[in-house]
């Protein structure tokens, strides 16, 4: 694995200095369109060049590495491919993808400790959780907003405000949090089925829907 | 062309460029550090000195 985080890391370098010097080239000929004075147009024109020329260094020595395969789009595709899937194992690796469970951080401290820092998304998440059905119908569609950073949370809130709006004049005060009805929602395994079981059975309390309705997915 | 000083967005301009020339200075100070091989370990020297140089004219022109 550190093998592999080493040779990644100097193609990784590689990409980023050509990027750079790209941009830098774009930069140096936006600035020198801008310029007025002569002093500034001379100046800026001297780096353009040196920026053009760098950039023809780091490409051709990425080429001479195998990194940058600009006569065959295959070639390049398949490289560019690798290196994404191995970036995103390496992501994987450093931090827990699944929300809600405490993030496995083996290597990093201190992105354990800015995570620890910052409990906003999980302060969200939770208070995503028990916004009440009146509250949800109350504010209508936005009601569904406070809950985008729970995402499998979302579902069962929209599902909740749209039966609401339906019916929203004849059921004025109902207080239900979905944290009353699962208390197992932090574990977020298989909260998918979860949560739709939640929102039918918060639906069947309303009354909104007949028992065992159809758009069941519960009875799988 | 009387030297008038600079014009507004020309100045603009050029604090924009020296923003990014100084972000790429500190990002080829560090990744000459992790880099392994000896020629990206040069071209990231290169890319430090002319960046160095470039800050240097840029500034002047700034504060003209």
């Amino acid at each position: 694995m550190n093998q592999l985080a080493n040779q990644m890391s100097d193609q990784a370098i590689a990409t980023d200095l050509l990027l750079s010097a790209k941009e830098g080239v774009k930069n140096c000929a936006y600035a020198l369109t801008e310029a007025t004075s002569d002093d500034v147009r001379k100046t800026l024109n001297q780096q353009l060049q040196q920026a053009v020329i760098f950039q023809q260094k780091v490409a051709d020595y990425m080429i001479s590495q195998g990194y940058y395969h600009p006569y065959s789009l295959n070639e390049q595709i398949q490289v560019d491919q690798m290196t994404a899937q191995s970036v995103i194992q390496y992501s994987q690796q450093q931090q827990s993808p699944v929300f809600g469970q405490q993030p496995t951080f083996t290597q990093s401290q201190n992105m354990q400790q800015s995570y620890q820092q910052s409990p906003g998304l999980e302060e969200q998440f939770m208070q995503g959780a028990t916004v009440t059905p009146s509250q949800a119908a109350g504010t209508n569609t936005t009601g569904a907003q406070p809950t985008a950073s729970g995402f499998n949370n979302q579902q069962t809130q929209q599902t909740t405000a749209g039966a609401n709006n339906q019916q929203s004049q004849g059921t004025p005060d109902i207080n239900i949090t979905i944290e009353d009805t699962d208390p197992t929602y932090e574990q977020s395994v298989d909260t998918d089925k979860q949560y739709y079981e939640m929102a039918d059975e918060l639906d069947e309390k309303l009354f909104l829907l007949p028992e065992g309705h159809e758009e069941k997915p519960s009875e799988e | 062309m009387v030297n008038q000083g600079l014009a507004v967005h020309e100045k603009a301009e050029l604090h924009e460029m020296l923003v990014f020339k100084t972000n790429c200075l500190n990002k080829s100070q560090v990744m000459q550090n992790m880099a392994k091989d000896s020629q990206l370990k040069t071209l990231l020297q290169q890319d430090i000195q002319a960046c160095e140089n470039n800050i240097q004219m840029l500034q002047k022109l700034v504060n003209q």
